[in-house]
């Protein structure tokens, strides 16, 4: 049957469209219900339990399935998600009216969906010839979808009743707007709001802290004063926007500062606009990454960016005088242009919000069940949360979710998710850590795993026709002790017309994982292999990535080989790529293979081979230095770990040895030779790897800091940087250079992947080379898989599939790449520093020497070269009377009472761990040497207690 | 209106040929493709499950068939091009298979041998006159090709006059021709048509119709009123009785008679009968 | 404010077809009784009206005749009310003329022209409305008219156009889909023969998908020519019974 939906919609330039739609109305689509005889022939198959009996509620007590309308399944969620709310039906209204408002909602209830063991299903009511509705004259489209959904309804409930006269199955309607519920009871059909629902669930207690509580409209004016103003709504914030009123932007909230914030403009110049935010009244509500609209304050108002540390830590909830009281300590006297462009907050766009990991601050009333909870990300604020677990939640790491944040309420409302450990212990707050810093870690899905191939696996004869048989190579891997996923393995070999052929050789990732099925997806949506520090993160399972493709000693693997002919001056000759079989001689660690090379007495092929490898690196990084690469170093640490208690036992600098440089070597060579392959092959759509040259203003600190040492560091090309820092060195200092050099990693710009039609800019500056991707390590880097891929195509061993070959879907997983390589970066340095704490903490309070990184208005910064630690020592104290500082930028130097510091100076510091706030435990550092009455704190430290804060400390962050 | 083609044997792969007598006086769409006597012996690959009637139980088969307008030779099948009902005509005497055609509903008149049509002179240029039939191409008309024309004596024909005359050359190659004489040199009725009268156009079909000879309409009309008519095989009719009004009347009625049942004619008939 | 989800989960589409399911076809043929064929076909919410005239004299030059086939001469235009918003130029702009010049191709692929040398068909195609595969719609619409004028055809021509959204097919695109921006492709086909008369696409597709993708049209092209057949049918015993038999 046919209708036709004619509706009026208003196109861009303002005029006015009707637009007209077919809608078809079917017979053939079926309830749901399994054991529903009318429906035997639809086309999709019965979903629904027939005899859904494992929720008891009081309410209703036969078997019964849910109906959820719009709101409940908005707000709702996570009571939904339960595992114990079983046999829903999710009408096609209701979807698409959720895929409008909120897509991260639709996008959990399409995954609820999908997940049999939930058995929702998904009726498509506006197509279903009983249940279509038609819009009524001068009914909104609101009233209109409630109408639908009761029809639906009710229809369900007969239907039902049809199928067996004994049947009791009923459908529950569940709403929480107050006239739908009447209405629908009004129609007989069986409705509760989902509050009264699911308090009768009397089996399931916990699912009541999942409710998520809302403030009905009516109750808001009455209870509390209005603190903030209201929200423009979103058209005319549109309005205010077209017309340049308001700004649109991105509101980032400050991690230092609790009542001040900066608007990021979006902007169409590539200068995005700044403006700050200060006070909670011109905050109004927002919350860290939602998009926001603000209106610029008049330049009388303009502040300047306060360089104080405020942090909430009030009880009373509702008290804003004294918010009022600290809000005025912002605002300092400072000079004309200094002052930032200020505004405030006017109406919110959209909003960003995400669970939350913290901790409960319980509430110093003991029976109220109210609490506030304090995220370990400092840039959200508290949130109050119900909950009637208080007692067993104290100390613990908890999940919550904001629901909303209503005017007269001082903090946002939200409702608790999940109860995460105890705080301190290694899983708990490695869990934190990897949920604040969104890094998938869950284990691999069921549709994952099956994707995989089974044990025993071996290659077969139809594998070996398109591959090159090299198991005769006499091919090894060097890599860090206790590696399992071994990428990649090496060879070098004498040809008969005296050159070399050298071989670098990938495990061949990109046969077991298939482009578009649900491995792929999933490596793809985590990216990298997150390191940790006692864990590691996989992006493939483990079963490929430390057994088949795993280049292991003697076992025959796939891998894709790429093969230079190259005489004994380390030029290329011929290159060539193909997929080959391999059988990996030896694995040995870098020590292993050092030893042989230096070895006397080894002349086994192996050891021929690396040294051949070797004597080649040594020319081939001659000759990247010769073009401009830069050596830096950064203070690199591991931990060795006690093995039965996995605590720290001691801190180590990492070692770098010539066999790290020659695998190096090799692995940049084939990356540069990949790129350069796939760029000619594929000009629109090569994943490569680029690096651009910082700007010289970035280069400014590190020429200032080498001058106060009479040094001069030249910053206008790459190997002018590199031949000036090779240069600065110090007869009196040794460790000058290392630190000229760390200073200089600082400087540097962040690496990224880019699609090669997207981007004209090419070039890796800290490489020095024109063109640059990742092939080497496929296992650890999804990247890597890409780039296999296309070379596949490109020597002619594997098809194509659409995604390849559009730019803008590489785009997109390029800048999805990038970001997941920067949380597991800082997730890998936040484990680093936790294991730090760990560490100090059992070893108490230590006493090191240090050197001056960076000096600052009122701290410095000083790097520990024995553990490679960072830190700050700061000056000012709230309980303490403040001493004389005088900050000198030119220099730079910071004047402390009498004595002077300058970059570079080695001073003594007390490293010790401050466990006073729980949730950020702080590695303290203090003065020592030299000795400034007053400040610096005495070097004997043997009746010190550890736990007990010293009193002469002073208040820092890392 | 024969267009004779000898059947070639040649296989074709198709689907869905039926055999040409089952499907006789059907509606018949361009695509399908049609079997012949003789052909269910012996069938190639082809139409497996296809009903082998036969197409004359008096097993006479090696007949020569000649295939009509609206069907076209393909291999040793037959492609109908045209949409209409299948017809058969069977051979009054000798051997051969007979005729099968499409009875097609059209507008547009192609040239064909032999027919009688009614022509309107647009141009005179030397020897010939130029006569648009309605096909594709104006026919050219001789001088010489009226009863009784010399190169002396020319006949006396204007440009806009109406002419009846037969095709004796009209294939698609070339440019159709007619005359107003048979072959033995009479008009028989040919030649320029007189003065007044109406000259209107109908579909073909209609004008098959009522050149059948066993039509009545032709007859009841000419009971009406006296009346001259002519029928060109190209659609067009001329029309003159007594008077216009009558004039038009009878050219309103043929026209009319494309569109309605027997019943309705025989009342209009009888209506006008009376007044 | 997401976009329109082209196809649910549950496999049905913006109007609640499901993938390869076609609109509502109605068609009326010999609608215009002074043109020598005419047809008229609504697919959906696409009208289109189709006239042909011929074979008859060249007009115009007479150097353009072909000596062995007839010249065969489509002129598409789009009223000015058919979409959405009023279109200035019903006809002579790219579009139309682009349109002309392929249903010239796919009516010389199945019109018999050997049999009217050095004449002109002429047919004529007007939408009324445009709701997506405007294309097979006038296609559909020619033929039609093409068999009400009785000019000799090979076999029908039958057109539907197909897409492809998330690994799917979907047969006879309505302009909503159309204006999703998806690969689109047009086919007209002989369906007896199975022959392609005319394939069309100006998007971007991988070859893995083309095969999906074109079996899904040629299988509605040939959903169509059954509705057409009955239509045909319908048309010439309704014509035969006035005819006296």
């Amino acid at each position: 049957m046919l209708k036709s939906r004619t509706f009026l919609k208003k196109t861009r330039a303002g005029g006015v469209m009707k637009i007209v739609r077919e809608h078809y109305l079917r017979d053939d689509i079926g309830c749901g219900a399994s054991g529903c005889a009318a429906c035997g022939s639809a086309h999709e198959g019965p979903v629904l339990e027939p005899q859904p009996l494992d929720r008891v509620s009081s309410l209703c007590p036969q078997p019964h399935y849910l109906l959820p309308d719009t709101n409940v399944l908005l707000h709702q969620i996570d009571v939904l998600e339960d595992p114990a709310i079983r046999n829903v039906i999710v009408l096609q209204t209701v979807l698409q009216e959720v895929r409008n408002r909120s897509a991260p909602v639709y996008k959990r209830i399409r995954d609820a969906t999908n997940n049999q063991e939930k058995h929702f299903y998904t009726f498509t009511n506006e197509h279903h010839r009983e249940t279509y509705v038609e819009q009524l004259q001068g009914e909104t489209s609101n009233d209109r979808n409630d109408r639908a959904i009761r029809v639906a309804a009710k229809w369900y409930n007969e239907h039902l009743k049809k199928m067996s006269a004994e049947n009791q199955l009923r459908v529950i309607f569940i709403t929480n707007d107050r006239k739908n519920k009447e209405k629908a009871i009004e129609e007989g059909i069986p409705a509760f709001t989902c509050e009264e629902y699911v308090k009768s669930l009397t089996a399931n207690p916990e699912l009541i802290d999942r409710l998520a509580c809302l403030s009905e409209e009516g109750n808001e004016i009455d209870s509390g004063k209005i603190i903030f103003s209201e929200h423009l709504p979103l058209s005319k914030l549109q309005q205010g926007i077209k017309s340049g009123a308001y700004l649109q932007g991105t509101f980032r909230a400050s991690r230092e500062n609790y009542l001040e914030a900066t608007v990021w403009v979006h902007g169409d110049t590539e200068d995005n606009k700044e403006i700050i935010l200060q006070g909670l009244k011109n905050l109004n509500r927002a919350i860290h990454e939602d998009i926001v609209a603000v209106e610029l304050l008049p330049k009388n108002q303009w502040v300047a960016p306060s360089s104080v540390v405020l942090l909430d830590e009030g009880q009373n909830e509702d008290d804003m005088e004294k918010e009022e009281e600290r809000e005025c300590t912002l605002k300092t006297a400072v000079s004309e242009k200094m002052l930032k462009p200020t505004g405030r907050v006017v109406g919110i766009i959209r909003r960003n919000w995400r669970p939350y990991c913290g901790m409960l601050s319980k509430s110093d009333i003991k029976e109220s069940r109210r609490h506030l909870f304090t995220p370990a990300d400092k840039r959200i604020p508290r949130i109050r949360i119900e909950t009637r677990q208080a007692s067993t939640l104290e100390g613990q790491r908890i999940i919550v979710a904001i629901d909303g944040w209503p005017r007269n309420s001082r903090y946002p409302n939200g409702h608790f998710v999940k109860n995460l450990g105890e705080v301190g212990d290694k899983e708990t707050e490695t869990e934190v850590l990897l949920l604040e810093h969104d890094v998938p870690h869950q284990p691999f899905s069921q549709a994952v795993l099956s994707l995989l191939p089974k044990m025993p696996w071996s290659i077969t004869e139809k594998d070996m026709k398109n591959r090159e048989d090299l198991r005769h190579l006499c091919v090894c891997s060097v890599d860090p002790p206790g590696c399992t996923d071994i990428d990649d393995a090496l060879h070098c070999r004498e040809l008969e017309n005296g050159n070399l052929e050298v071989g670098v050789h990938i495990a061949d990732v990109s046969y077991f994982i298939r482009p578009g099925n649900a491995l792929d997806q999933e490596s793809a949506r985590r990216g990298t292999t997150v390191y940790l520090c006692e864990k590691r993160i996989d992006m493939v399972p483990e079963l490929l990535s430390s057994n088949l493709c795993s280049l292991r000693s003697n076992v025959d693997r796939l891998a894709f080989s790429c093969i230079w002919e190259m005489n004994h001056n380390a030029e290329i000759l011929k290159t060539r790529f193909t997929k080959s079989v391999i059988n990996s001689k030896a694995s040995l660690t870098y020590a292993e293979a050092q030893m042989r090379i230096d070895s006397s007495t080894m002349n086994d092929s192996i050891t021929t081979s690396l040294r051949g490898l070797n004597k080649l690196a040594k020319i081939l990084k001659k000759g990247r230095i010769e073009n401009g690469a830069l050596t830096l170093s950064s203070p690199e640490v591991r931990f060795h770990m006690d093995s039965e208690t996995h605590d720290p036992i001691d801190l180590q600098t990492k070692e770098l040895r010539e066999t790290n440089s020659m695998v190096e070597e090799f692995m940049l060579l084939a990356n540069i030779s990949v790129a350069k392959k796939i760029h000619e092959e594929f000009s629109e759509h090569a994943l490569l790897r680029k690096h651009p040259a910082p700007p010289p203003s970035n280069y400014e600190i590190l020429v200032k800091a080498a001058k106060s040492k009479n040094l001069e560091i030249k910053t206008d090309t790459a190997k002018a940087l590199a031949d000036s820092l090779d240069q600065a060195d110090s007869l009196t200092f040794p460790y000058l250079n290392t630190l000229l050099r760390i200073l200089a990693t600082r400087c540097m710009m962040q690496a990224v992947y880019f699609c090669s039609g997207m981007d004209t800019d090419f070039h890796h500056y800290g490489l020095a080379s024109p063109i640059y991707t990742h092939f080497t390590s496929p296992i650890r880097r999804y990247a890597d898989i890409i780039v296999h891929r296309l070379l596949a195509v490109a020597v002619g061993a594997d098809c194509t599939y659409p995604e390849l070959t559009e730019k803008h879907k590489l785009a997109e997983l390029c800048k999805n790449l990038n970001f997941r390589h920067k949380m597991a970066q800082y997730a890998q340095r936040a484990s680093v520093a936790f294991h730090t704490q760990l560490f100090f903490k059992s070893k108490g309070i230590v006493s090191e020497e240090a050197y001056i990184l960076f000096v600052r208005k009122n701290a410095l910064v000083v790097l520990i070269p024995k553990y490679g630690l960072e830190g700050t020592v700061f000056f000012e104290e709230k309980d303490k009377p403040k001493p004389r500082l005088t900050y000198d930028d030119e220099i730079p130097s910071l004047k402390i009472e009498d004595t002077v510091f300058h970059i570079f100076d080695k001073v003594k510091v007390k490293i010790m761990l401050d466990s006073s706030n729980l949730q950020h435990q702080k590695i303290r550092m203090s003065l020592v040497e030299p000795q400034i009455p007053g400040i610096s704190v005495p070097t004997d430290t043997s009746n010190m207690d550890i736990s007990e804060p010293e009193t002469k400390k002073k208040k820092l962050q890392k | 209106m024969a267009e004779a083609a000898a059947v070639v044997a040649e296989s074709l792969a198709g689907y869905r040929a039926r055999a040409a007598r089952a499907v006789l006086e059907q509606v018949v769409l361009p695509g399908e493709e049609l079997l012949l006597p003789g052909q269910e012996d012996g069938e190639g690959p082809g139409s497996a499950g296809e009903r082998p009637l036969r197409l004359n139980a008096g097993a006479r088969s090696g007949g020569r068939v000649v295939c009509g307008p609206g069907l076209r030779r393909c291999g040793d099948r037959l492609l109908v091009t045209k949409c209409g009902r299948l017809r058969h005509k069977e051979p009054g005497s000798g051997n051969g298979g007979g005729v099968y055609w499409v009875d097609s509903q059209q507008k547009r008149y192609v040239p064909v041998k032999g027919d009688h049509v009614i022509g309107i002179v647009t141009a005179k240029s030397g020897d010939i006159f130029k006569v648009d039939v309605g096909g594709s191409e104006p026919a050219s008309l001789s001088y010489l090709s009226f009863e009784g024309a010399t190169k002396r004596n020319r006949p006396n024909v204007q440009v806009g006059d109406l002419i009846y005359g037969q095709f004796v050359v009209a294939n698609k190659d070339m440019e159709p021709e007619m005359v107003c004489i048979d072959s033995c040199g009479r008009a028989n009725g040919m030649g320029v048509i007189g003065q007044d009268g109406l000259l209107f156009k109908v579909t073909l079909g209609l004008i098959r119709r009522l050149l059948a000879p066993d039509c009545e309409i032709l007859q009841e009309v000419g009971k009406l009123y006296p009346l001259e008519i002519v029928f060109g095989m190209n659609g067009r009719i001329w029309v003159k009785a007594k008077t216009i009004q009558q004039t038009l009347i009878l050219a309103n009625i043929l026209e009319a008679c494309e569109h309605m049942t027997a019943d309705q004619r025989k009342q209009i008939f009888s209506r006008l009968a009376e007044s | 404010m997401a976009g329109l989800e082209l196809l649910s989960d549950q496999g049905y589409r913006v109007d609640g077809r499901r993938a390869g399911e076609l609109r509502k076809i109605q068609a009326r043929m010999g609608v215009f009784a002074q043109a020598d064929g005419s047809a008229y076909i609504e697919q959906g919410n696409t009208k289109a009206l189709a006239v042909v005239y011929g074979p008859h004299e060249i007009r115009g030059s007479r150097a353009r005749a072909l000596p062995d086939r007839a010249l065969v001469n489509c002129q598409y235009s789009s009223a000015t009310f058919s979409t959405g918003e009023r279109k200035r130029r019903p006809h002579g702009d790219r579009k139309s003329c682009e349109m002309g010049l392929q249903l010239r191709q796919t009516f010389e692929a199945a019109v018999l022209t050997q049999l009217h040398p050095r004449s002109q068909i002429d047919i004529y195609v007007q939408v009324l409305q445009a709701d997506g595969g405007t294309y097979a719609a006038c296609v559909n619409a020619a033929t039609l008219a093409v068999l009400d004028a009785g000019i000799p055809m090979r076999d029908f021509v039958c057109a539907c156009s197909a897409g492809f959204v998330d690994g799917t097919a979907l047969a006879d695109l309505s302009h909503v889909e159309e204006a999703a921006g998806g690969p689109q492709l047009a086919l007209a086909l002989l369906p007896s023969s199975g022959q392609i008369a005319l394939l069309e696409m100006d998007a971007r597709l991988h070859e893995d998908q083309l095969e999906q993708v074109l079996e899904t049209a040629a299988q509605a092209a040939r959903d169509v020519h059954t509705l057409l057949d009955r239509v045909v049918r319908q048309h010439v015993q309704e014509a035969s019974i006035l005819l006296g038999d």
